[in-house]
């Protein structure tokens, strides 16, 4: 249980980030388009998890983020506007052709 | 704009060079959550059924798997889309996006209210009008992003020609003249607070 979500649903919208990255891989969307896309899913969510969340994918190399050459000083960039790509573990992982039990719907 | 178009590029710039050729359709078909393969029942054991009184938990595991289903079918038709207007692996445009997720919603709103009868109820109400929010509010910083670009790429981008201008375009005063105002503006003040 973390911020009043449980952990099937933690995952489901950790799968579909991973998902939702996966339709425009190699290129990246921003934290913004990534949130307004899973309010179709979870109408409550709200940026703060989207924002864990992306830390969490990240760290768990699934997901990388990509600095444009607009940003000049890449700390500074707002997280909303800051972009996220699938790593190549990320895209196998999309793929199901590896497997995260932390990741697994059960 | 112009954030957004660079950013797609820096992005293309770091695909893989050895990508697939254009024309095929994005893998996005295969776009499930995993399937977990659950424990098999003992065909011996008769079924023992829940006990749970509340059928609302299945309700609720169909409508989940039904709105899946149903953003699957919209990412399907987005990844088609984007494969048709930019090619695999081309740079995609975020600002088509928010366009297609505006007129989406509008288009939702419009059906829900004006066609179909059945009344809108709250927590779709407040998904659309959180999502529009998002929406005016990516707008907005689009917006305010443009506005400041054109403000410093004002009077044509020319530097000004002596220092003093650029600390005028700064402050609106310059280390030189104003000072004998400043002074001035200091004693009026003076002046009105003693009146006072």
């Amino acid at each position: 249980m973390a911020n009043g979500r449980d952990a099937r649903e933690i995952k489901r919208i950790r799968n579909e980030l991973l998902v939702a990255l996966k339709v425009v891989y190699p290129a990246a969307l921003q934290a913004d388009q990534l949130l307004r896309s899973l309010l179709v899913l979870f109408p409550t969510l709200e940026f703060e998890h989207v924002k864990r969340d992306l830390c969490y994918l990240t760290e768990k190399r699934y997901i990388e983020r990509v600095a444009a050459d607009s940003e000049s000083d890449a700390s500074l960039t707002p997280w909303r506007r800051r972009w996220f790509r699938l790593t190549a573990t990320g895209m196998e992982l999309a793929d199901q052709c590896i497997r995260d039990p932390a990741l697994d719907e059960s | 704009m112009n954030q957004c178009l660079s950013n797609s590029e820096s992005v293309v710039d770091a695909s893989p060079v050895d990508s697939p050729p254009g024309g095929e359709p994005l893998p996005i078909v295969n776009c499930q959550l995993p399937i977990v393969d659950r424990k098999r029942r003992n065909a011996e054991k008769p079924k023992r059924r829940k006990r749970t009184a509340d059928g609302s938990r299945v309700a609720t595991k169909d409508d989940w798997e039904g709105k899946v289903r149903a953003h699957r079918c919209r990412q399907a038709s987005v990844a088609s889309i984007l494969n048709r207007t930019f090619g695999r692996f081309a740079k995609s445009n975020p600002e088509l996006w928010e366009r297609r997720a505006y007129l989406m919603l509008v288009g939702l709103m419009y059906e829900r209210l004006a066609v179909n009868e059945q009344e809108i109820s709250t927590d779709e109400l407040t998904a659309l009008s959180k999502a529009l929010a998002e929406q005016r509010r990516a707008e907005a910083q689009a917006r305010d992003g443009s506005e400041k670009e054109t403000a410093s790429g004002g009077a044509g981008g020319e530097l000004p020609e002596d220092f003093g201008e650029v600390v005028k375009q700064i402050y609106g005063t310059n280390f030189h003249a104003p000072m004998g105002n400043a002074e001035t503006q200091k004693a009026e003040t003076r002046k009105e607070a003693i009146a006072n």
